[in-house]
């Protein structure tokens, strides 16, 4: 029987699971479930597709490891205590946002979106943490992104509503906030129908209300292509006022970096 | 026998003056100094290019300024002892004109080795496909290239071959394109199995957003309509979701109702009267025989 049943607050935390005891955790549709051993951790874990929009997350301590456990995955590890970590993670790629509703953004205007990005469950265990396994909450498409099938980039992609209005904006526990400012300085209007978000150089933050967050980013567009320059503003974005850090960023940018950021060969 | 020794030991004994002993040990000295100059001088030239060219042409690189001082060493030593040199050059050009005869098919293999290694068509660690065989790269070297297939198999293919036949690099693009055929019935309702083929893809994580699948109508064929679906993948995904993209089509057509038809015939009486049909009820059972 559970012990314990939680869903609210945040999600990422660490949890003392002596031998023999287990325990299961769902965000949204990535249902996991951990078992602790002597000097051993057994994990299962499994997506379900009716919850695949889910974007809540539940936490039963003590529910039975199952008996026939799918993705069944086991780790010997020395004797680093009984802890097991849960964090969030970004992607390890870009994340190409598709808005439902494309949209023109005219010449010398600017707005700023708010788009959401898929985030990882990062596992660690013991004391320091030792880090075991990588799992996105929600498996987002594979996509590319480029000038054609020979050069580009991998990316995923996801549909967003690319809002503009923040108060509209609700809760979301599987994926993180980025406030974009999109200035377009070209003579012509951008046609917004994609926009390449470079994740893995975003670090996450946790807000008050348990919604993450990354920096703000700033994408100028000065002429007419695709190419934008990248401006990653450090720290949590203003509309996050005191908002901590949760993990750091992949990969280390450049500053005033140019990307290639709207549109594609194939848009 | 013992003559013979002894008339070996005078003729030796005459040859072996204590000037042809010094010739002998520079000889030996220069070959000495050859080898140490060529091997250091290739490891030198392979730490100074190992960066910026691939690793069969570093390697034939090194391998020619390594025998070509080497060899430069080796006539200076000659000399050293008094051989004639150009005797013994144009001994060497007649001897290489005739080797060259004797051996055209691996002269062939040499030059066309040279080639695969300068315009790389491919690299160690590619896949690639010649003729039915299809694997993974090994070696490129200058007689012939070295594959393992897919089975565990390891192919050896003579570079004149690879020069003369098509060459196909299967994992030279970071995105392949799966093309699934399948037939549908003629009854089908085209925009359902459009609708139906476009979601099994967009529900496939493997399967790119984007370039965004496509449908071709192939034929009108006798049982059905031919059609051919496209989905874009990851190379490294290639052979996961082209197995798993087809299980998937058939479970959605099985769930949507559409049909994928088995060879039909129709059967026809050309202008005379249609061919009477009766159906005959099985027999009532009857006594099994003996």
């Amino acid at each position: 029987m559970p012990d314990r049943k939680d869903s609210s607050g945040s999600w990422w935390s660490r949890h003392e699971l002596a031998p023999g005891h287990s325990a299961r955790w769902r965000i949204g549709p990535l249902g996991l479930w951990a078992l602790s051993g002597q000097h051993e951790w057994q994990l299962a874990y499994d997506w379900d597709p009716e919850l695949d929009m889910a974007q809540d997350w539940e936490h039963e301590a003590g529910a039975p490891f199952p008996e026939e456990p799918p993705n069944h995955e086991r780790y010997v590890v020395g004797d680093t205590g009984d802890f097991l970590t849960l964090g969030p993670k970004l992607a390890d790629r870009p994340v190409i946002s598709l808005p439902r509703v494309p949209f023109h953004l005219l010449p010398e205007q600017e707005t700023t979106l708010y788009v959401g990005s898929p985030i990882w469950l990062r596992l660690s265990v013991g004391e320091p943490p030792v880090e075991i396994k990588q799992l996105p909450t929600r498996r987002p498409s594979d996509s590319w992104f480029g000038g054609s099938t020979r050069e580009g980039e991998a990316c995923y992609a996801i549909k967003t509503r690319a809002l503009t209005d923040l108060d509209k904006l609700p809760v979301f526990h599987r994926s993180a906030v980025t406030p974009v400012l999109i200035r377009n300085q070209a003579a012509d209007s951008l046609w917004l129908e994609k926009l390449k978000l470079p994740v893995p150089y975003l670090s996450l933050f946790a807000g008050q209300d348990s919604r993450l967050w990354t920096e703000r980013v700033s994408l100028t567009r000065s002429e007419t292509s695709g190419m934008a320059s990248l401006d990653i503003r450090s720290g949590p974005p203003e509309e996050a006022p005191g908002a901590e850090p949760v993990t750091r960023p992949r990969l280390t940018h450049e500053p005033n970096l140019l990307i290639r950021a709207f549109g594609s060969l194939f848009g | 026998m013992s003559d013979w020794l002894s008339t070996l030991r005078d003729q030796f004994g005459d040859y072996l003056t204590l000037e042809k002993a010094f010739e002998l040990m520079r000889a030996a000295i220069l070959l000495a100094v050859g080898l140490v100059i060529a091997s250091l001088l290739s490891r030198a030239i392979r730490r100074l290019i190992a960066d910026r060219l691939p690793p069969q042409q570093v390697q034939l690189i090194r391998r020619l300024v390594y025998y070509l001082l080497l060899g430069l060493f080796v006539v200076a030593g000659l000399h050293q002892l008094g051989f004639n040199l150009s005797v013994l050059l144009g001994a060497a050009g007649v001897l290489s004109v005739a080797a060259g005869f004797a051996s055209q098919t691996s002269a062939s293999n040499l030059v066309s080795g040279l080639f695969l290694i300068f315009e790389r068509p491919f690299e160690v660690g590619d896949t690639i496909q010649v003729g039915g065989t299809t694997g993974e790269v090994l070696a490129i070297d200058l007689l012939s290239v070295k594959l393992r297939t897919f089975d565990n198999i390891f192919v050896r293919l003579p570079n004149e071959s690879m020069i003369k036949s098509e060459v196909r690099t299967l994992s030279r693009f970071p995105i392949r394109r799966i093309d699934v055929q399948v037939g549908v019935a003629y009854d089908s309702d085209l925009a359902l199995v459009r609708a139906t083929l476009m979601a099994t893809a967009d529900r496939n994580p493997l399967s790119l957003d984007e370039p965004k699948p496509l449908l071709q109508l192939l034929a009108f064929g006798d049982s059905a309509i031919n059609l051919q679906f496209s989905v874009w993948t990851l190379r490294e995904n290639f052979v996961a979701l082209k197995t798993r993209i087809q299980e998937e089509i058939k479970a959605a057509f099985d769930e949507a109702g559409v049909e994928i038809p088995f060879p039909q015939r129709t059967l026809s009486a050309g202008r005379t009267a249609p061919l009477p049909v009766t159906l005959v009820e099985p027999a009532a059972s009857e006594p099994a025989g003996d």
